[in-house]
């Protein structure tokens, strides 16, 4: 315990400078794909068939296999192609490179949420608005899009969560996040080694912040409780 | 002239000829009622008319412009028909209010955002949308709702609803209102309220289509009564012929199970 | 899972094989290290040989050998830490130049990656917990007992070949607190990092090592064909004539275990000329 105590400021060090990581690459996400679901979505849902049979394709790819794999690819199969590493050098290669798996991937399983909350709107609102002469973007940002948030939001919090802990998956390409951050006392560093605390502590942070986002998704979905 | 001439609608869905052409006229300041039978085509016709369907053959003219003409592709161009529709309101079975607004702002939308499209609309910005705010009030004050303006639509009743959405229709100022079985999806008792504002339109002079199962109604509001089956008109008059004397065997058959029931 | 991501990745590589074949493979690597002016090697963090010191810089016996290396091919040097599994693919993807980081110098390395010499000796030792450690005197009396390994390190082969039961985990400090949490009877891990890590006065005060099961080298690996490994091997031996690699070797306590670069290249040059 004392001993802790002691490595103590050490490992907030450097677990404060992995969570950051985390904490980037999980707006960063968001930020993408919350608007890149969108486009896939109106993508699947497109008339002309070509399209949406094009983009039900590659959601059924990107939902079907591991984000890690995906990771893997994203990361090590350009370089190996073309010849030349087109990440970058240092962590922020890693990072970009993260951040385009993971802001593919959440952007596909986004769009089915949203391809699900769009279909689940009433054709109804869809008819008086036509019939009230609006355009079809209208309807779209006027009538539709505020009843689809209100009833996506309680599926999205679920995904959101699981944002928050799929960034440790990022560690397999060696993007130095939380994770990786508490394991790194394990082999040694900042010399400290062998210890295991910082891993087991690193739970802490992924509480704290979930426990953030979970209050404010919260606060969003009350927030729209004025309509049904 | 007439304000509506149709003719000759036809209309299928796959195998299913819904409509086998239908023509009707209608002049300024009448009421025409449609009854008949479920399935037998009362809705697509509405539907047709708003352009919710592109009818397969016919005419539709108002005021003497022919605003769709099957045979004549220049008049089915997808852009043309937003303005094309506001000749006319529809007034829903189900209301189809805009649940995250209150009644007043479903009132507004519509003519928020046409008069948004106006050139003139940054100048003159802050008048017109006082000008379209009060012409609001007004309608849902005529049908009785002053004090519920500010009310979500789920905190209304269902008459109440399809009041604001008769309001609704009614402030984009449309050549024919619309309704499409209009008290159908209320109680017997929110029926009433509905029916009374209808008919204060009616003695307004307001031109209207109401397909409808309240005969009584239709047969006191009307000035032309349209029985259709089977996508087609079957027998059209004044109610007093419709409903008092019908000629076609079908037409009787018709009224004498609503007798009953 | 760590079975599926393999055959995923050789397949990518195989793959990728076939690409390669296709592009031109006499490009010199030190040219193009050269060019971009900066070494970009990979490693983990592996106290003596690469590891931080407490103002975060990169220390140890093969980082500061590392840096003299770069130095001498007039580049900078830039270390990035990498998953150790993923070696060869960032090697072959161009994310790193050079992998460098105690490498044992197994069958398996040397066909994958273009070897240095061998610079380093080292072993893979058990580790026990100190209160049974005495019950264990050879490798046979080991027979029951399960040890923790790191996947695809030259410990895991070691006991494979001993028919023992292994547990494959992602880093050796993950082996070692395997057996510090009681989930395996015993560790393998590199002796260099054994000497440095359990103990008195380190954070597995309650493990110990006991007997080798091998002696084996370091070394350090490049691409597949690349020319930077000759370039490394002649810096390798005038560093070691020269004394600077005995006294990077002492800052970590290390010298003991130094190969003599000198009699290596003269037994190269004794092979080349009775290959003549």
């Amino acid at each position: 315990m004392e001993l802790i105590l002691q490595q103590m400021p050490v490992v907030l060090k450097a677990l404060n400078v992995g969570f950051l990581q985390t904490l980037k690459l999980f707006f960063v996400t968001g930020l993408g794909a919350i608007p890149l679901g969108l486009v896939i979505a109106f993508g699947s849902m497109s008339r002309f068939r070509p399209l949406s049979w094009l983009t039900r394709t590659v959601v059924w790819v990107v939902r079907g296999t591991p984000l890690m794999i995906q990771l893997l690819i994203i990361f090590y199969f350009p370089g190996m192609v073309l010849g030349k590493n087109i990440w970058g050098r240092g962590e922020t290669g890693r990072f970009v490179a993260s951040a385009i798996a993971f802001i593919f991937n959440y952007a596909c399983y986004f769009s089915e949420i949203y391809r699900g909350g769009i279909q689940s709107v009433p054709r109804g609102q869809q008819e008086a608005g036509l019939v009230l002469g609006m355009t079809k973007s209208q309807i779209f940002f006027k009538v539709t899009l505020l009843q689809v948030i209100k009833r996506i939001v309680p599926p999205m919090s679920n995904e959101i969560i699981t944002l928050v802990k799929d960034t440790a998956l990022a560690r397999i390409i060696a993007l130095q996040e939380i994770i990786w951050a508490g394991q790194s006392f394990l082999k040694g560093s900042h010399g400290i080694a062998g210890a295991i605390w910082p891993l087991f502590f690193t739970a802490v942070y992924y509480l704290i912040f979930n426990g953030i986002v979970t209050v404010a998704l919260g606060k969003l979905e009350k927030r729209l409780d004025y309509f049904r | 002239m007439a304000v509506l001439d149709v003719k000759d609608i036809r209309k299928s869905f796959g195998q299913t000829e819904v409509l086998r052409g239908i023509s009707l006229s209608l002049e300024q300041g009448q009421v025409l009622s449609v009854i008949g039978s479920s399935g037998s085509g009362k809705t697509t016709l509405l539907r047709c008319l708003n352009f919710l369907e592109t009818p397969d053959a016919g005419v539709i003219s108002v005021n003497g412009e022919v605003l769709f003409d099957a045979a004549d592709p220049a008049t089915r161009r997808e852009a043309d028909i937003r303005r094309k529709r506001l000749h006319f309101g529809l007034v829903f079975q189900s209301f189809n209010l805009f649940p995250q607004y209150t009644a007043l702002e479903n009132v507004l939308l519509a003519g928020k955002l046409l008069a948004k499209e106006d050139p003139g609309w940054r100048s003159s910005r802050r008048e017109t949308l006082s000008q379209l705010e009060e012409q609001a009030r007004d309608l849902l004050e005529r049908i009785g709702l002053a004090d519920r303006m500010d009310n979500y639509p789920h905190q209304l009743s269902g008459g109440q609803q399809q009041r604001v959405a008769i309001a609704r229709a009614l402030a984009l100022r449309p050549d024919i209102l619309c309704f499409d079985e209009p008290t159908s999806a209320l109680d017997p008792e929110l029926t009433q309220g509905v029916l009374r504002v209808i008919r204060s339109l009616a003695e307004a002079r307001t031109t209207m289509i109401i397909v409808t199962h309240e005969m009584a109604f239709a047969r006191d509001v009307s000035s032309q009564v349209l029985f259709m089956d089977g996508g087609l008109v079957v027998e059209q008059g004044p109610p007093e012929q419709v409903f008092g004397a019908p000629v076609q065997e079908r037409t009787r058959q018709f009224l004498d199970s609503y007798r009953q029931s | 899972m760590k079975k599926i991501v393999a055959i995923i990745l050789s397949a990518l590589m195989l793959m990728s094989a076939s690409v390669f074949a296709l592009a031109d493979e006499a490009e010199s690597d030190l040219a193009y290290v050269q060019e971009k002016g900066v070494l970009v090697v990979g490693i983990t963090e592996f106290e003596p040989m690469d590891y931080k010191d407490e103002d975060g810089n990169w220390i140890g016996f093969d980082a500061d050998l590392a840096k003299a290396f770069a130095e001498s091919l007039g580049v900078d040097v830039e270390f990035v830490e990498i998953e150790w599994d993923n070696k060869v693919l960032e090697l072959d993807a161009k994310t790193i130049d050079v992998v460098w980081n105690g490498m044992t110098l197994t069958d398996e390395v040397t066909e994958s990656m273009e070897c240095s010499n061998a610079y380093c000796n080292n072993a893979q030792t058990v580790i026990l917990p100190v209160d049974v450690a005495a019950d264990y005197e050879t490798a046979e009396d080991m027979a029951d007992l399960t040890f923790a390994v790191e996947a695809g390190s030259a410990g895991e082969d070691e006991v494979e070949a001993l028919g023992y039961a292994t547990t494959p985990v992602l880093t050796q400090a993950d082996a070692l607190l395997e057996v510090s949490a009681g989930t395996s009877d015993a560790a393998v891990i590199d002796l260099l990092m054994a000497a440095a890590m359990v103990g008195e006065g380190t954070g597995y005060a309650d493990l110990t090592n006991t007997i080798n099961l091998n002696s084996e080298e370091y070394g350090v690996g490049f691409r597949k064909g690349s020319d930077l490994a000759a370039a490394l091997n002649d810096f390798f031996l005038a560093s070691y004539e020269d004394g600077t690699m005995e006294e990077i070797a002492e800052t970590y306590g290390v010298q003991l275990s130094l190969i003599d670069q000198t009699a290596l290249a003269a037994e190269a040059a004794d092979g080349a000329e009775a290959a003549e």
